[in-house]
């Protein structure tokens, strides 16, 4: 039993590396084309799964799983899933499940796929400077919703998997640096398993022809480009060089990201073949009902806005490679978690009151309103809305891994005010005026442990 | 219903250290030099002449018991803590209990050490919370209130600007006239102020008041007793406090340009004390300047200038020490640094100094009535309060 594809959303982080950056500063010269993207230092897997579900539209609320997939999880332990679940707004009764590693991607979405719900995968991928890991990675995620309905955007055909003990990837627990195997040994343990497993799927599905399009998803780019290739000689493969270019390997969010870039560039009719390339092959056959781009479902074009490129200093900080001096502030306060699990609908949700009496609209909710009602109170989602900013500053004193942080009276129309934090703005992007959406932020870390919030940041700006 | 204690308590003695980064004094060292300075003041008087202490401390300490401690007294010691607005609060609870005929004399002392922590500027301990307050810094807020006052009265950023600026100007100079007890005291030209390292915003150092460490001390009787601990007492006109409930900075249409706990604070001490026009009928006003927009925005919210005419009023030298009404005339915030638990008293010590002819330079003339704003918090949620006092009965 497959369920249909409802809707599909990326994220891509606003903040780019160009590559010839990081060969600028570590060998003098700036060689290397394109750029990988890099996520905000206020951004991790938890944040990014949250921004690419909450995209997916009004369906998440009503899903009964949540499959949520990284290699990076903030938490060990703790699932993960949790917040992803709570910040989405989903409903209190699903089931919510951490996939771990690089292969959580597709296991995400066959899991999904398989049972209805959503599957959401995010990831960073961080190697040594200099590596190809670091210079061919990328940080993004992506998220999917199946289910039954008559306006799904495709059909599941069937999947195959060829799993195969191989030392191609790896990363041992406490470090952050990934590491690989040997290129072309990990060449053709992969190449193998990539031509077995789409053999595998035809049988499957009975699906003989060749693919309209296929995505590969490994770690090595050249090897993802010719095994796409050699899928369908003369199918459509642009996708996955653009995704090299302006994007980089994501890790489990990778084979989700080339997805939804392959659905919005198929029409409909197109068979999508996506190969998860690690650890062995596994494939999912998916054809389109409906001609993409997709983003009044949730979807997007793969052409994204320019992001703001970073230098590989600002880089190297936010990733905790250079430890720099921070400014003299106190140090934030650890996370409690009963105020948090009592307050999860604010913290997670951004959900306020709105007094049943007067209407008048509390964020943070409140008990009683100040025309004396107590108790007389209905949910105020604000999350979803966009907001404008009524003043805003730079803050010279806050402590920010980008600094002067920005901060923004943000009025939310008919309803209430809220000061926030500005995520992904340099202080003459925001004006008086300035339309923002809210965006959901691990805003600060205590002895490792993230705390989470939601910021403003300048709407329709973002990368989808 | 709020009963007035208009003319029923006095200040008879009161005393005031050294404001500024004070390395080589401890918060002990600050409590006994205001308390004695206090007691000092009165001829005759000695600590056993003390029924009860109200003592006010932002991060200080706890409880009643360092001003115990450090004083070796056995009395009824209370502490109090509302945020920026402590010292002030601690006097009001003197002046309560001393009214209700409970006690016979009371004192308010007010300290803060804030250059122990090592930070610049105030450090709060908040207890565990959901973590979900933004990391704005209180000069990033305060650097909102010029944009949003110069759009809701249409005046000129540049203007607005002028008028900081000479609010900074203004106050560093009474500040300059106060050098035995202020932080800063050098006259600041205004190319300085302008040009000024940022802080946040438009705000620049100057903009903001410095961090110090200090304490000062009052003691109180009822009105009628004043005599008989001094020729010079001071009384109390009225007084007034509010803690807003949240509401200004979050509420959508605001132009968050005033303080509505201000003026709701503002409303009710000028009943008591029967003033009808602040501007004409004070002599003096010591304000918040904890910023310069906020001293600005003060200026109407307190009813010294009409809305929108704040920073002309200013800019006319209106609040000047020779001007309508001084604003500040010991230098303020800006001057003496803002040690929370003390400056509501330090305060109320200019108004003490100023009734009694004993400013030294910055003496106005004949001073007959005067206020103390002091306040804590933040735009849309502040404790506010407003103090007035007289050189006469009646």
């Amino acid at each position: 039993m497959t369920h249909k594809l409802l809707a599909y959303a990326t994220y891509r982080p606003h903040y780019t590396l160009p590559r010839s950056v990081v060969n600028a500063a570590l060998t003098g010269v700036a060689r290397g084309s394109g750029e990988r993207t890099v996520a905000g230092y206020d951004e991790d897997a938890v944040s990014m799964a949250v921004a690419a579900t909450r995209r997916l539209g009004a369906g998440v609320r009503s899903a009964d799983q949540l499959y949520f997939g990284t290699a990076t999880s903030p938490l060990l332990d703790k699932s993960c899933s949790l917040i992803v679940h709570a910040a989405s707004s989903m409903h209190d009764r699903a089931f919510t499940l951490d996939v771990t590693g690089l292969r959580a991607g597709f296991g995400v979405l066959k899991s999904a796929s398989t049972t209805g719900g959503v599957a959401a995968m995010a990831d960073m991928r961080t190697g040594r400077p200099g590596s190809a890991v670091e210079l061919e990675g990328g940080d993004g995620a992506a998220a999917f919703l199946f289910g039954e309905g008559a306006d799904a955007v495709a059909e599941v055909l069937g999947s195959a998997s060829v799993p195969m003990e191989v030392m191609d990837a790896w990363r041992v627990p406490g470090t952050s640096h990934a590491l690989v195997g040997e290129d072309r040994f990990v060449d053709h343990a992969l190449g193998r398993a990539v031509r077995e497993v789409v053999s595998e799927v035809a049988k499957a599905t009975g699906q003989t022809d060749p693919p309209t399009t296929s995505v590969v998803s490994t770690l090595n780019r050249r090897l993802a480009g010719a095994l796409a290739a050699s899928i369908r000689p003369d199918g459509f493969t642009d996708v996955q060089a653009v995704h090299r270019e302006t994007t980089g390997y994501c890790g489990a969010a990778d084979i989700g990201l080339l997805l939804a870039d392959a659905l919005d560039a198929a029409v409909a009719g197109d068979t999508v073949l996506a190969v998860s390339a690690g650890g062995g092959a596994d494939a999912l056959l998916l054809r389109a009902l409906k001609d993409g781009p997709l983003a009044g479902v949730g979807g997007a074009g793969r052409r994204r806005p320019p992001g703001e490129a970073i230098g590989y200093y600002q880089y190297l900080t936010w990733r905790g490679e250079i430890g720099r001096e921070p400014a003299r502030r106190p140090a934030r306060p650890s996370v409690a978690p009963p105020p948090s699990f009592r307050d999860s609908d604010w913290k997670f949700g951004l959900v306020g009151s709105e007094c049943l009496e007067c209407g008048k609209v509390y964020l943070p909710p409140q008990r009683v309103c100040r025309c004396g009602a107590v108790d007389e109170v209905r949910p105020f989602p604000v999350a979803d809305l966009t907001g404008t900013v009524v003043a805003h500053t730079t803050d010279g004193v806050s402590d920010s891994p980008n600094p002067p942080s920005l901060a923004a009276l943000v009025d939310f129309g008919t309803t209430g005010r809220l000061l926030l934090e500005v995520a992904d703005a340099r202080p003459s992007e925001i004006t008086d005026g300035t339309e923002v959406e809210m965006t959901f932020r691990r805003t600060y870390a205590v002895d490792g442990v993230p705390n989470y919030f939601w910021k403003a940041r300048p709407k329709n700006r973002s990368s989808k | 219903m709020t009963r007035s204690l208009c003319d029923r308590v006095a200040i008879v003695g009161m005393g005031c250290t050294k404001f500024g980064e004070l390395w080589d004094t401890s918060a002990d060292d600050l409590l006994v030099e205001a308390t004695h300075q206090a007691i000092g003041s009165v001829p005759g008087l000695t600590k056993d002449g003390i029924d009860a202490y109200w003592y006010s401390t932002f991060a200080s300490g706890h409880a009643g018991l360092p001003l115990a401690k450090a004083l070796k007294v056995e009395r009824p010691v209370t502490r109090v803590e509302n945020y920026c607005a402590s010292g002030s609060d601690a006097f009001r609870n003197a002046a309560f209990a001393v009214a209700a005929g409970v006690y016979d004399v009371a004192m308010a002392v007010g300290v803060e050490k804030l250059k122990d922590s090592g930070y610049s500027g105030l450090t709060v301990n908040e207890p565990p919370g959901n973590n979900t307050g933004p990391e704005v810094s209180s000069p990033a807020i305060y650097a909102l209130l010029p944009s949003t006052y110069s759009k809701a009265y249409d005046v000129a950023p540049g203007d607005v600007r002028q008028a900081l600026t000479h609010i900074a100007w203004r106050n560093h100079s009474n500040g300059a006239k106060n050098p035995d007890r202020a932080q800063y005291t050098s006259v600041v030209p205004k190319e300085k102020i302008e040009k000024a390292p940022k802080v946040a915003g438009d705000l620049g150092v100057f903009d903001c008041s410095g961090v110090a460490d200090g304490a000062a001390a009052a003691i109180i009787v009822r009105a009628e007793d004043a005599l008989k601990y001094t020729d010079k007492p001071v009384y109390l006109k009225g007084m007034s406090l509010y803690a807003g409930m949240s509401n200004g900075a979050a509420t959508a249409g605001e132009r968050h340009a005033s303080f509505p706990e201000v003026v709701a604070c503002a409303a009710q001490v000028y009943t008591e004390a029967g003033i009808t026009d602040p501007r004409s009928q004070l002599s003096m006003a010591e304000v918040h300047d904890c910023f310069t927009p906020t001293e600005m925005i003060l200026m109407e919210d307190l009813g010294f200038s009409e809305r929108g005419q704040a920073w002309k009023d200013v800019l006319n030298g209106d609040f000047d020490l020779d001007g309508v009404l001084a604003v500040n005339p010991d230098g303020g915030l800006k001057s003496f640094g803002h040690p929370v638990g003390a400056s509501g008293l330090r305060m109320i010590f200019e108004l003490w100094l100023q009734f009694r002819g004993e400013a030294g330079p910055r003496q106005l003339t004949d001073p007959e009535l005067g206020l103390a704003h002091n306040m804590g918090g933040f735009p849309g949620e502040f404790i506010s309060f407003i103090s007035i006092f007289g050189k006469e009965l009646g």
